[in-house]
């Protein structure tokens, strides 16, 4: 059976590499790819994401495609699995310094059932445009049209049928506008349009609009001070229903770079949102000041405040962060990062859900460089929240080491092992969880026109989850008669819910991805 | 009124200029011989700096008129003697400091600017005239073509996939480099800001800046940490191709891995981190449209938070 197919393959690959050779002989560069893809799966279809939106069939690309003309004419496309329900197709022309318009079609399924009935897919269509009126002035618009249609499990519980529901809405989105730019100074005007229509709920429908202007630039006599600042009023309508949603937003700054290497910048943000539905508004004021100092070469340090307060009918509630990152090379090859951050939120009237909370970050790595053969990194940070009010806590930390080496006689090699340890606590219990994370990619070098690749993804998660999830990737290329390569890629995905008892709704999934293709590159 | 005013300026200018002049003299080197001595001999070569400044003339309210041939040659009391290569100073040729400090005699823009006195002369023995033909008229030669001369692994750059239209002549070196500079090494002011010029919307300042482009050297960030601003084999001037070079830095999240992960899932960091230069919408620099594009209606996106 698949030895068959396999045939058909090669034969529709090389017929297709002979249709578009005469593509050749224009000035395009670019791989024509004809193969198909296998598939062979088992169990439930809803847990692995990465698999969602595989097709079996026979998949014709062209990818990579250029043409580079005179005068900085340049064409260029990718279309990928052009006859296969999850194509991405994108082509495009520019001529530099003049103009730029780029079409993109893309589909995605997303599957809500173990038996794979219940999903969605979404297509996008989009078109964007720029031209360069003027040496100054560029003027820029889009139009995109996104539909999505099908069944969804709204509970996450595979083979329940109460969760379902329909969806099949259509979304448009308008976008132009214009840019200024004249040496240091820029603005920028833009309008954002999108219509968006439910068709199973026409209550859903909405309009909405953003208009925004931004604006930066130095003093004409103090470059080293830069100003930025903006204001957007976005506002959004729900169509059928006597409710909306309007937000006026402004924020505004400055960069100095001082001497010795010193710079500060200070920002704010005033944005104030009023409902319509229920008369309620809302005040979000924040503003923040980053001290930042480099010592050529070995290191630097950034210092950075911020307070917010948030206002409405309802509650008054006020925050502050702090926090400091830095970096050092204290030898050549040797980068030192670190940080550290904390925000504290007060309720200052009213009450909130959450109350008070205290948050913390913390994070260093340190990267050790082997020129141009690769690195190693060690990584760690760490996480806490708390909330006295509702007495609960988070904490969460990870650590990794990454290597990533490059050798012309023997491939390249990038590897990274990742530990997750978190818990969370409230006055209901304690849900812990430890996720090992292992990652691989090894590639080799060509040997009689042979390459092979492998690579690997491994998740296991325990404590109070126990779930194993990993997958194994091997690609193998040989090239012949000069310009033609063929392409093998295998895919083994698995996804095992040890902790779930029920073998009515096993959350076990095994799949295998085989795809074998003809290319020919011109 | 305007006449008045018109006036005043006159006068300032005239004022400056000879404020300048008088200092220019001041500081111009005493010619001891007369440069028609020094013809009789190296016949024609008054024609080679005929067309510059340096032209001699015997017009002595001209600044090029105290100038002769012994303003930079020195030694030429011996040198009208024993007539010889080795008894006169020749700054093309002979000690680079020596000659710096002939040129700036007269010449001390550069010298102030630190430009004379940092990374060409000491680094690499560079003089004056290593750019500067004083016996010859401007020729056209661009500013790439002189320095390309010395650095011809850099020119080679701007022949890649993506480069900046230095060959073009649309820009020159010095547009973003200094001769020299004492504090900042190769750049006029820093990555950032002589990027800035240019490309104003992308170096900021933004409501949330990319990290990399918010610190001030290019040893910390900067454009040029993810960009080469000469030329690049891959697009956009990148050091490295799209995803690698996010990793440099942030490595490889483990849950974005295991999400997009296989074949089909070929996502690129810039397809929702699409701000990636600072963004005026969210904190995490995701595209403003993301949660139309891939998300539940215009204000939802299930996975990506596209809000603070």
């Amino acid at each position: 059976m698949i030895s068959s197919k396999a045939l058909r393959v090669i034969s529709l690959a090389i017929l297709y590499a002979r249709a578009v050779s005469s593509l050749a002989a224009a000035d395009l560069s670019g791989v024509a790819k004809a193969g198909y893809v296998l598939v062979d799966d088992e169990g439930n279809r809803s847990v692995q994401q990465s698999t969602y939106n595989l097709y079996e069939g026979p998949a014709l690309s062209l990818e990579d495609l250029e043409f580079r003309g005179k005068g900085g004419i340049r064409a260029f496309g990718d279309l990928r699995n052009v006859t296969l329900n999850n194509r991405n197709l994108s082509l495009g022309l520019t001529k530099s310094g003049l103009f730029g318009v780029t079409l993109r079609n893309s589909q995605y399924r997303r599957i809500y059932s173990s038996d794979g009935d219940s999903f969605t897919r979404r297509h996008r269509t989009s078109a964007d445009l720029w031209v360069q009126a003027h040496r100054y002035v560029r003027l820029y618009g889009g139009f995109g049209l996104t539909g999505k249609k099908g069944r969804l499990i709204e509970l996450f519980e595979p083979g329940v049928d109460l969760g379902r529901r329909q969806v099949d809405y259509t979304q448009t989105d308008l976008k132009f506008g214009a840019a200024f730019t004249y040496r240091e100074y820029h603005l920028n005007i833009e309008f954002l349009g999108s219509s968006f229509s439910d068709d199973p709920s026409a209550d859903n429908d909405r309009n909405s609009a953003r208009y925004e202007i931004t604006a930066g630039g130095p003093l004409p006599t103090i470059k080293q001070v830069a100003f930025y600042g903006g204001f957007q009023r976005y506002q959004s309508r729900l169509t059928e229903r006597a409710d909306s949603l309007k937000a006026n937003t402004v924020w505004g700054g400055a960069r100095y770079h001082a001497p010795y290497q010193v710079t500060l910048k200070t920002g704010f943000v005033f944005d104030r949102a009023r409902r319509t539905g229920d008369l309620t508004a809302t005040d979000n004021i924040s503003y923040h000041v980053h001290v930042g100092r480099d010592w050529l070469g070995y290191g630097g340090v950034v210092l950075g405040y911020r307070h917010r307060i948030n206002d409405d009918v309802w509650d008054e509630v006020s925050g502050n962060s702090y926090s400091i990152s830095a970096w050092a090379k204290p030898v050549a090859p040797v980068l030192v990062r670190a940080g550290y951050g904390s925000d504290a939120k007060e309720v200052n009237s009213g009450r909130t859900l959450t109350g008070n909370e205290d948050r913390t970050r913390f994070y260093m790595s340190v990267r050790y460089n082997f020129g141009q053969t690769g690195y190693v990194r060690l990584k760690h940070s760490a996480r806490n929240i708390e909330n006295d009010q509702i007495g609960s806590s988070a904490e969460y930390m990870q650590a990794a080491v990454e290597v990533s080496l490059r050798a012309s006689e023997y491939g390249e090699l990038q590897a990274s092992y990742s530990l997750l340890d978190g818990e969370y606590v409230n006055t209901g219990g304690i849900f812990s969880f430890k996720d090992h994370v292992v990652t691989g990619d090894l590639l080799s070098r060509e040997y009689r026109r042979l390459r092979a690749g492998f690579g690997l993804t491994y998740m296991r998660g325990k404590e109070d989850v126990d779930i194993e999830s990993s997958t194994l990737r091997f690609t193998g290329t040989y090239d012949f008669m000069e310009d033609h390569q063929l392409e093998v890629r295998y895919n083994v995905h698995n996804f095992d819910d040890l902790a779930d008892p029920s073998p009515i709704y096993s959350r076990y999934y095994t799949a295998n991805f085989l795809e074998i293709s003809v290319a020919r590159r011109f | 009124m305007k006449r008045i005013v018109k006036g005043r300026r006159l006068l300032a200018v005239k004022l400056v200029a000879a404020a300048l002049l008088w200092g220019f003299n001041l500081s111009a080197q005493e010619n001891t011989v007369d440069s028609e001595t020094c013809l009789d001999c190296h016949d024609g070569y008054e024609l080679s700096v005929a067309q510059t400044p340096h032209r001699l003339t015997m017009e002595d309210y001209q600044p090029a008129g105290r100038i002769g041939c012994t303003s930079c040659h020195e030694g030429d009391d011996v040198h009208i003697e024993d007539p010889s290569l080795d008894n006169v100073f020749n700054p093309a040729t002979d000690d680079a400091q020596q000659a710096v400090q002939v040129c700036s005699g007269c010449h001390n823009p550069h010298q102030e600017s630190g430009d004379v006195v940092s990374d060409h002369l000491m680094r690499a023995d560079v003089t004056c005239t290593s750019c500067h033909a004083v016996h010859q008229a401007a020729t056209g030669a661009d500013q790439a073509s002189i320095c390309g001369s010395c650095h011809a692994a850099m020119m080679n750059r701007f022949s890649g996939t993506s480069a900046h239209p230095v060959v073009g002549e649309e820009l020159g070196c010095l547009d973003c480099h200094s001769v020299g500079s004492r504090d900042i090494p190769y750049q006029e002011e820093s990555g950032s800001v002589d990027c800035g010029r240019c490309h104003p919307d992308y170096s900021g300042p933004h409501r949330y800046e990319h990290e990399a482009a918010w610190s001030f050297t290019t040893e910390g960030g900067g454009c040029v940490a993810c960009h080469d601003a000469h030329g690049s084999v891959n697009n956009r001037l990148l050091r490295q191709p799209a995803d690698n070079l996010c990793r440099q830095c942030h490595g490889v999240p483990p849950l974005h891995r295991e999400t997009h992960n296989g074949i089909g899932s070929n996502h690129g960091c810039t397809d929702c981190h699409s701000e990636i230069h600072g963004s005026n919408h969210n904190s995490h620099l995701l595209d403003p449209q993301l949660g139309s594009k891939v998300g539940d209606g215009p204000d939802g996106c299930y996975c990506h938070n596209v809000y603070e």
